[in-house]
């Protein structure tokens, strides 16, 4: 009995120490209590936890120190916050929850629009998609991608004899790609470009993923998404017969060293998968020994100084500067190698230098290098930015142009949006016949924007479809399907 | 650095810009809320009401068969239906407190415009609300011909969650069916009942359900008791929202099982920042059952009331939905819900 007493103690004085010094996360410090809101305020809190407090309460964090420093009446005149220290420390700031008045009114649709949880950041003009992949499939493999032509197989019943594709191929769509009955299944056949979608089968009305492919993501609902890939690219090793593991390695998959195993052949090893367009930087790893490929000359320094293997997947384009003939070295440089400054070296020719490339389809910044001066591309009227900070903006398999007419006279027109987080100083466009136009390569969204002609924000004269804004003006809205 | 990078200022411009087209989007909207008489709303009996809305005849939907299945799509947690209307394609939310069709001004511009219902902006410019007149509503097997729809600015909605959005669907058009929500399958059953709320559909049998209640229907508001605490308030069923909805002047017993996570302000009429609070629900039941740990935001309710003629002591939103198959049953007034296990992932 004495000693079930002492633990009765010791558990009693655990919970006060608890109770006392335990101490108050920023995002659960507030309650309602007779007819006020009750934040309490711990002054051992980290800034990140006072940054947070402030952001989810609404409290400046000037008011914070001020609770700190006890300037309790400072507060009481200048925000209207009772404070009260509960213990060393540890406060308490209470107001009176606004009474109700006309003023504090909220329409249903106010009311709906404020239960949204905050809205995610609009899709990034220069995203870039999933860099590679491998599919893994149970006993069936339900999923077949031959010469850009992907079948999706489900094995199972329908009542109703309603089978329908969904994926972010057809923007989940729920009705546009019915799947037809055949002996191997329900089938559906849809033309795809190399790349990484997710879709799920529509059962009689009912979502389901695909129970064969063992790829699969969670969709946010409690259900998961299957993951195809479409190869486009394979790795091949020749040789090596003995060897017991062989492993390949790139910029692309951040040099993991035991994640994409190379399967055996007659000749030597290979890998199929999905790669994304552009250039990747690769090694294989036989039996833990790192080599560049013995098949492949070319081989570039990184600013480390390790050799690696390079190989690129796409259409090439070409970095082009006319003159500097006199120039010793002239580099390229941009978002596509994180600016470093020595790995792509262009080549002198008679004109100027030249630089073959490849990229994946996207918006990209540059710059070139001679002789260590940085300088936009003085052949490419399209910029963003200004002064230092103005680059030259390289545009590969644009799917939509912006385009703005009846402005001949102009001397400057910007365009910009939510896809540049409204830049000010927008991407510049260029005139061509006395129209303005700027390329660009934006991910399937929903996109607001706006011309900037000569300093003066104007709608999109030749898109039917815009929306009101903040400042009661419009402003353009365009949909990337 | 040699590249250009935008400054963070540019990011709270562009973040402050969303904000405010969205209380702009707010002020359109407004025009909805038709005011009779000022109602409190606190622990109380359910008023007797008229209908502020007339039924829509035209609102009868043309189906094949007695039982239809649509999948749902999800934007964030509001439940979207894919459909054609009028030759546009996109998604109409589905929405159990809107009393008719009403659509995102941005595709449906052309309608004629109602003059005198007039909302004051942030700018001060008057807004009209315009009717339009839909030839045909095709969504899954489910088609609508001459329907009246009223035209509102929902572009604030598809910047938020970045979805083609039509407009609201709501469930008067649904009245004919029983209503089956399973937010876990993402799905949408209908069946045709009998006089007697009976399915037609022989094959298709109501699952057990753990709970029926009754729900109090006037074409587009359906009304349920729930506890919160030990005392009983009137919630209405509003998929149209995300999170749950409690009024402010609910008495300190309701309010103090909230814990209050955030604190924010909407602009309401006339450009006044209203306060709110958002919080979790630690005490909530319907019939015996406890709800804890659902989203809620606490706010005054007094406008929606208004606009109702009812007086309502909270809404019930997509959080409280994705709890359970909710089965409606109109014509007899009923509700049932058949719990998920394990509701948290």
């Amino acid at each position: 009995m004495k000693r079930d007493y002492h633990i009765y103690v010791m558990s009693l004085l655990l919970l006060v120490a608890n109770g006392l010094w335990a101490q108050t996360k920023p995002e659960q410090s507030g309650r309602i209590e007779s007819g006020k809101l009750v934040l309490t305020v711990d002054a051992d809190w980290n800034t990140e936890q006072r940054a947070s407090f402030s952001r989810l309460y609404d409290v400046d964090t000037t008011l914070l120190k001020k609770i700190f420093a006890r300037e309790f009446k400072f507060i009481h005149d200048s925000a209207g916050w009772e404070v009260k220290e509960i213990r060393s420390g540890k406060f308490e700031i209470t107001r009176k929850l606004i009474s109700e008045n006309e003023s504090s009114q909220l329409s249903r649709t106010e009311i709906l629009s404020g239960t949204y949880l905050p809205p995610p950041p609009p899709p990034a003009i220069a995203a870039t998609d999933e860099v590679y992949g491998i599919n893994t499939f149970n006993k069936f493999q339900s999923f077949v991608y031959k010469d850009g032509r992907a079948c999706f197989i489900f094995k199972g019943n329908s009542k109703t004899g309603k089978v329908v594709l969904s994926g972010s191929f057809n923007n989940w769509s729920t009705a546009e790609q019915p799947m037809q009955l055949t002996d191997s299944g329900w089938v559906a056949c849809i033309n795809l470009s190399p790349g990484k979608y997710y879709y799920k089968f529509i059962v009689d009305g009912r979502w389901m993923h695909d129970p064969e492919n063992k790829t699969r993501e969670k969709d946010g609902h409690r259900g998961w998404n299957s993951v195809a890939f479409c190869y486009n690219y394979s790795f091949v090793l020749e040789g090596f017969q003995n060897a017991k593991s062989v492993v390949v390695a790139g910029s692309f998959n951040g040099w993991k060293n035991r994640e994409i195993k190379m399967n055996k052949t007659r000749k030597g090893w290979e890998r199929h998968l999905y790669l994304r367009e552009g250039t990747h930087a690769y090694k294989f790893i036989v039996d833990g020994n790192w080599i560049t490929d013995p098949k492949n000359a070319v081989l570039r320094k990184d600013d480390h100084g390790n050799e690696n293997s390079f190989m690129a997947i796409g259409d090439t384009m070409y970095f082009i500067l006319n003159g500097f003939k006199n120039a010793k070295q002239v580099n390229v440089a941009g978002s596509f190698n994180e600016w470093q400054n020595s790995e792509l070296k262009m080549m002198p020719t008679d004109e100027g230098w030249i630089l073959p490339y490849v990229l994946a389809a996207g918006n990209y910044e540059y710059k070139f290098i001679a002789d260590g001066k940085w300088m936009t591309d003085p052949d490419n009227p399209n910029t963003s930015g200004s002064g230092d900070f103005e680059n030259s903006i390289l545009v590969v398999k644009p799917n939509h142009v912006f385009t703005l007419k009846g402005f001949e006279k102009a001397k400057e027109v910007l365009v910009t949006g939510t896809f540049n987080n409204w830049n000010t100083h927008g991407m510049r466009m260029s005139s061509q016949n006395g129209v303005w136009l700027l390329p660009a390569y934006l991910k399937p969204g929903r996109y607001s924007y706006k011309f900037v002609v000569d300093g003066q924000w104007i709608i999109d004269p030749d898109n039917p479809y815009y929306e009101e804004n903040q400042f009661g003006t419009d402003n353009s809205v365009l949909w990337i399907e | 650095m040699q590249y250009f990078c935008c400054s963070s200022n540019f990011t709270i411009l562009a973040m402050t810009k969303f904000w405010l087209s969205g209380l702009v989007f707010l002020m359109h909207l407004s025009i909805y809320a038709k005011v009779d008489e000022v109602v409190h709303c606190k622990d109380m009996a359910l008023m007797k009401w008229e209908p502020t809305m007339s039924v829509l005849t035209q609102n009868k939907a043309i189906v094949s068969s007695n039982s239809i299945v649509i999948p749902l799509k999800r934007a964030g947690k509001l439940i979207l239906i894919e459909a054609t209307v009028d030759s546009v394609k996109g998604n109409l939310i589905l929405d159990t407190g809107s009393m008719k069709l009403v659509l995102n001004s941005i595709y449906f511009r052309d309608g004629r415009k109602i003059a005198g219902s007039v909302s004051g902006g942030v700018t001060g410019k008057v807004q009209t609300v315009s009717k339009n007149k839909i030839r045909r509503i095709q969504m899954a097997d489910i088609v609508y011909e001459n329907i009246d729809a009223d035209i509102v600015d929902l572009g604030h909605l598809e910047s938020v969650r970045n979805v083609k959005i039509l407009g609201f669907y709501g469930l008067s058009m649904l009245k004919d069916f029983e209503i089956v929500i399973d937010l876990q399958a993402n799905v949408l059953e209908l069946h045709k009942t009998d006089n007697n709320g009976k399915r037609l559909n022989i094959e298709s049998i109501r699952p057990s359900i753990d709970l029926s209640l009754p729900v109090y229907n006037n074409d587009g508001i359906l009304l349920i008791q729930a506890k919160i605490g030990k005392s009983s308030y009137t919630f209405c069923l509003d998929t149209g929202a995300e999170s749950n909805v409690l009024c402010s002047s609910l008495p300190d017993r309701a309010l103090n099982t909230i814990s209050v996570t955030r604190r924010s302000s909407l602009r309401g009429a006339g450009s006044n920042m209203v306060e709110v609070f958002h919080g979790i629900m630690n005490d909530f039941s319907v019939g015996k059952h406890r709800i804890t740990g659902m989203q809620t935001m606490v706010t005054s309710l007094k406008a929606m009331s208004n606009a109702y003629g009812i007086e309502i002591d909270g809404m019930l939103g997509c959080d409280f939905f994705e709890q359970g198959i909710v089965f409606l049953d109109l014509k007899n007034k009923q509700m049932g819900i058949q719990f998920y296990k394990n509701v948290k992932e």
